[in-house]
């Protein structure tokens, strides 16, 4: 024995159990309990399913619960089986790593929200649901929808569920989003004497001042008219530069979408010297959006969405924009009434936007809330029959009245309390000059270029000549990006369409019977079909590409410095 | 005291040792050593993260590092550089101690001489050496130039220690200027960029050293063990606050309009001189009318990130000199005293000779921890890097590379650069900062 234990011993040496068992008892609950739930799973009576989202704002939880007990009993009472729904909330943030990684784990739960992560996981790991949307919904019995097709109920026919590289569908959306600016109407009764939003981009910017100089005479050092953060900017900024670029779009659409804000469209509209910020309506697009930004909190750019929403919840704003998923939080943390107004846009007798602004956009109404069912569920007919569930017209407009969001449902009416975020279906069609994809290298620079101007740190010109200056190295590393992704594309099609092809021509060789012959047969014809449709995208990628080639034939100087800058072979011949 | 294993016992039994071993061995060649092998080998790929891999050889060093015509030149006026500069710090050979300081003055201003006279002599604005106007080649070049010829007329005319610190400083930092252009023209903007604003925080955490050094001094020199043991218990238990939560402290700290630094700035009339000041030199930061932003300011970010954390005393750096300066003898204390040592004498000539040690393995850990570090930026900044993307340090530019561009590949090369560098700034740490024995 050491001589140091000799002169102290362990006064209690049971002591030393007690945290190993603590340990072992935790273990040994944590693996009970597990255990358990499996075999309940396994073996009992009861389906359970499993839904993740990342909706944790206020009371959508609570909504979604209401729903699965009803959608429980209901499916009870039609075929004596009991089911239990279980919702997983993930965080935004996680939200993208956790399903990629419950994806390839294959412990995916058996229904996932659609979204925030890449998309070529939709098509490999969720089932299609091509054939259910073109059959009625049979929770729509004895309704108005009643023989109509699933898909034919969705306000937006359910576009925004079909997957172009494919054309299948993919999950149901269960409500549609819209941008708005929530005011506070206690506020503004009491400065301005009326809670009446203002209605022309003047009068806000009149609005604001007000209550600028409100402020500082009553001494509110921390009051600002408009609550915002980088995440507001990208909203303001996607109505305000949309709004005056509207003809500038249209003009050098070159795809004929109706819209400018593809990456070709770009990158051509470049080299033929036709992109440029310093065009009377980008300038009119972004000055109106610094205008705004003026009344922003300073810093806004460094702060988060959750600082700007706490900023207004506690009254130290008078006017936020957010979507309509941030209406059940503002409503639950504010102690005051809140208004809902659109974004008000210059007339065409303003004399210095006017002639830039056409009137309000058109908004799509697309899905949102896109719950899609994965390939590892092993009761589909029950996960289908909950969305099924979920977008009866009169669901549909309970479960979204319960978290006040908009319906997604023909027939199904909003809260009264939102019905200024109902879609504007009437109105100009939306170009999204400046829809910028988060992962490019061109949304970088303009991002980087553009913090200063909309701080009022650099002027606009300044901004155009440090995005302008870095323009053609970010083109050069997203144009190699694009053309090397459809690449990889194409090659892998290659291998699915051999593997197919050969099992088209050797089924009977393949397998035992005729029976089972003929079902791999026509599996292989389909998906030769599917693959054929999903080569759209590199294909539009060659046109594309054969049309820059002849830029920097005709030795374009814009289109020479991109070439310049690119360290991979585009016409590179495969072998 | 262990005792050392002969060698016939690990011949007869020893292989159970090595069995002891085993686990730990395989627990680092799994998580360590694999992952780094890993992503060398993924740098020559192009490489999405997941099912897209495809051999590029050296496409992503070229992207990085820049490939021209002029690259093989560049590189060759570099290594001539870098030559010559250890020969002249280093003073060896014997005999090109005198020859090899004017050598380097030379090459500096024959460079220098290039590009200005292809800027005057081909009166084409247009023509192009590194992707930049030869005007502007020749603009940039005058920096490091200067500072060369600076620190060789420095060395070669004044004598004594710190006419050799201040030519050394000069010295290195012509040659980091030339190299920093070099790259940033040649090669990938960002990255190198990058590289610039983590040379300013390694420069800045170097001094931000010093506060933890003399806080382990004072807690040292404190008579009472007690009040000791209670400073020491102190340092130890801001340990177990969460980073994330000292971060959220920090960023309200910063805030404009609510944060407790304009609040300060503003009652103790700093602001206002602060305006003053502003007005003459033409910042274009501080103003009446608005409250300085210091994370969305491009101009304040990184004034601010240094600013980070102040005082600056590292609660693991005060435990590492506490633990060094517990070591120094009473003896040498007493002797200094009866010599009539004063206390600042005490720590210049006792006390920091005798934690080189430690203040070097700080200082390794510190410039690894600098190099790497992306993930306050990125977690305050996003991954964009901040205002005008001033703090796109070269951790984040491959974490977005990676994560967020999907070149994996690309950024496992960025991951290799980043790790020569600290190679060889560990190299020149152990090199010149000497511990006495």
């Amino acid at each position: 024995m050491a001589a140091s234990d000799t002169l102290h011993p362990h006064p209690r040496p049971w002591m030393n159990l007690v945290g190993v068992c603590i340990l072992v008892f935790c273990y040994g609950a944590a693996v009970w309990h597990t255990f358990s739930t499996r075999r309940q799973e396994k073996t009992g009576d009861q389906i359970v399913l499993r839904l993740a989202h990342w909706q944790l704002e206020a009371g959508i939880r609570d909504g979604l619960e209401r729903m699965f007990r009803k959608f429980e009993d209901r499916y009870y009472q039609d075929t004596g089986r009991r089911v239990k729904i279980v919702q997983n909330g993930i965080s935004e943030r996680v939200y993208p790593q956790y399903v990629q990684t419950q994806c390839i784990g294959r412990t995916a739960p058996d229904l996932v929200e659609i979204g925030k992560y890449d998309s070529a996981y939709t098509t490999r790991f969720f089932l299609p649901l091509t054939v259910d949307v073109q059959k009625p919904n049979p929770y729509n019995a004895g309704t108005p929808l009643d023989g109509v097709a699933w898909a034919d109920t969705f306000l937006d026919g359910m576009v925004s569920s079909l997957e172009p590289s494919n054309l299948e569908y993919y999950g149901a959306g269960l409500s549609t989003f819209t941008v708005r600016i929530f005011y506070n109407k206690r506020l503004m009764k009491e400065v301005l004497g009326t809670d009446e939003p203002p209605k022309t981009y003047r009068e806000f910017l009149q609005v604001c001042e007000t209550f600028r100089q409100w402020a500082r005479k009553t001494g509110r050092a921390d009051f600002v008219p408009i609550a915002a953060a980088n995440y507001q900017v990208g909203l303001f900024r996607g109505q305000y530069t949309d709004a005056a670029a509207l003809e500038w779009g249209l003009r050098h659409d070159r795809t004929y979408s109706g819209r400018f804000n593809g990456f070709w469209e770009r990158l051509l509209t470049y080299a033929d010297g036709e992109y440029d910020f310093r065009d009377p309506a980008l300038r009119a697009g972004h000055e109106m959006l610094a205008r705004l930004t003026a009344y922003f909190p300073p810093g806004f750019m460094s702060q988060d969405r959750m600082e700007s929403g706490f900023r207004f919840t506690q009254g130290n704003a008078v006017f936020i924009t957010s979507g309509s998923w941030d209406a059940m939080s503002y409503f639950v943390q504010a102690d005051f009434p809140i208004g809902i107004m659109d974004f008000p846009l210059p007339g065409r007798d303003d004399p210095e936007f006017g002639r830039f602004v056409c009137g309000r956009a058109f908004e799509s109404g697309e899905a949102g809330f896109r719950i899609g069912i994965t390939k590892f569920t092993k009761h589909p007919d029950v996960a289908l029959a909950l969305l099924q569930f979920l977008t009866t017209p009169e669901n549909n407009e309970e479960l979204n009245r319960s978290f006040k969001w908009i319906p997604m449902v023909k027939g199904a009416r909003p809260h009264p309390g939102i019905a200024a975020f109902m879609p504007n279906t009437r109105g100009f069609w939306g170009i999204s000059p400046f829809s910028l994809w988060a992962s490019d290298r061109c949304s970088l620079i303009y991002e980087q270029a553009s913090w200063g101007f909309v701080e009022h740190k650099t002027t606009y010109d300044q901004f155009v000549g440090e995005y302008e200056a870095n323009l053609p190295d970010a083109l050069a590393v997203d144009l190699a990006r694009t053309v090397m992704s459809s690449r990889d594309q194409i090659r892998q099609a290659g291998t699915g369409f051999s593997w197919n092809l050969g099992g088209r021509l050797f089924a009977g060789t393949l397998e035992p019977t005729p029976v089972r012959a003929d079902s791999l047969r026509e599996k292989a014809e389909m998906r030769t079909k599917y693959l054929w449709e999903s080569q759209i995208g590199p294909l539009s990628t060659s046109c594309w590409l054969a049309r820059w080639n002849e830029a920097v034939a005709k030795r374009q100087p814009r289109a020479l410095k991109i070439q310049g800058r690119l360290s991979a072979d585009l016409n590179l011949k495969e072998e | 005291m262990a005792k050392d294993i002969s060698s016939e016992r690990l011949r007869t039994g020893g292989w159970m040792l090595y069995l002891f071993i085993l686990p730990s061995v395989l627990l680092i060649a799994t998580f360590a050593y694999f992952p780094a092998a890993n992503a060398m080998y993924r740098a020559f790929f192009r490489w999405n993260g997941s099912n897209i891999e495809e051999f590029t050889g050296l496409r992503n060093f070229r992207e990085l590092l820049g490939w021209s015509p002029w690259t093989p030149l560049l590189w060759l006026l570099v290594l001539v550089w870098v030559a010559l500069l250890v020969m002249t710090l280093g003073g060896w050979p014997e005999r090109w101690k005198r020859r090899s300081p004017w050598l380097l003055a030379v090459l500096a201003g024959g460079a220098w001489a290039v590009f200005a006279g292809a800027a005057v002599m081909g009166a084409d604005a247009d023509a192009r050496i590194l992707n930049l106007p030869v005007q502007a080649a020749a603009r940039w070049l005058a920096t490091p130039v200067l500072c060369t010829f600076a620190g060789v007329l420095l060395r070669r005319f004044f004598a004594g220690r710190l006419a050799g610190v201040a030519s050394a400083a000069l010295l290195i930092f012509g040659f980091l200027s030339f190299f920093y252009h070099v790259m940033r023209a040649t090669g990938d903007r960002i990255l190198w960029s990058g590289f610039a604003v983590t040379f300013i925080f390694v420069t800045a955490n170097i001094v931000k050293m010093v506060p933890s050094i003399a806080t382990a001094v004072v807690i040292h020199r404190l008579k009472n063990s007690r009040w000791q043991y209670f400073y020491r218990v102190l340092f130890v238990i801001p340990m177990i606050i969460p980073g994330m939560v000292m971060l959220l402290l920090w960023k309200f700290f910063y805030d404009p309009t609510q944060g407790i630094l304009n609040r300060l700035l503003n009652s103790t009339g700093i602001m206002a001189l602060l305006q003053k000041l502003d007005g003459v030199f033409h910042w274009g930061v501080f103003s009446a009318t608005s409250h300085p932003a210091w994370l969305g300011d491009a101009n304040l970010v990184i004034p601010s990130l240094i600013f980070w954390g102040f005082p600056w005393v590292g609660v693991v750096g005060v435990l590492i000199y506490l633990a060094g300066l517990s070591s120094i003898s009473t003896d040498v204390y007493e002797a200094a005293d009866i010599d009539g040592v004063n206390w600042f004498t005490k720590f210049l000539h006792i006390e920091l000779p005798l934690i080189m040690s430690q203040v070097r393995i700080n200082l390794v850990l510190m410039v690894i921890g600098t190099l790497q570090d992306y993930g306050n930026i990125l977690v305050i900044l996003g991954n964009g890097g901040g205002p005008q993307g001033v703090a796109m340090v070269p951790g984040l530019y491959m974490f977005r590379n990676a994560f967020v561009e999907g070149y994996a590949g690309k950024g496992c090369a960025i991951g290799i650069i980043l790790f020569f560098f600290i190679l060889i700034l560990t190299e020149i740490n152990n090199r010149f900062v000497r511990v006495e024995k």
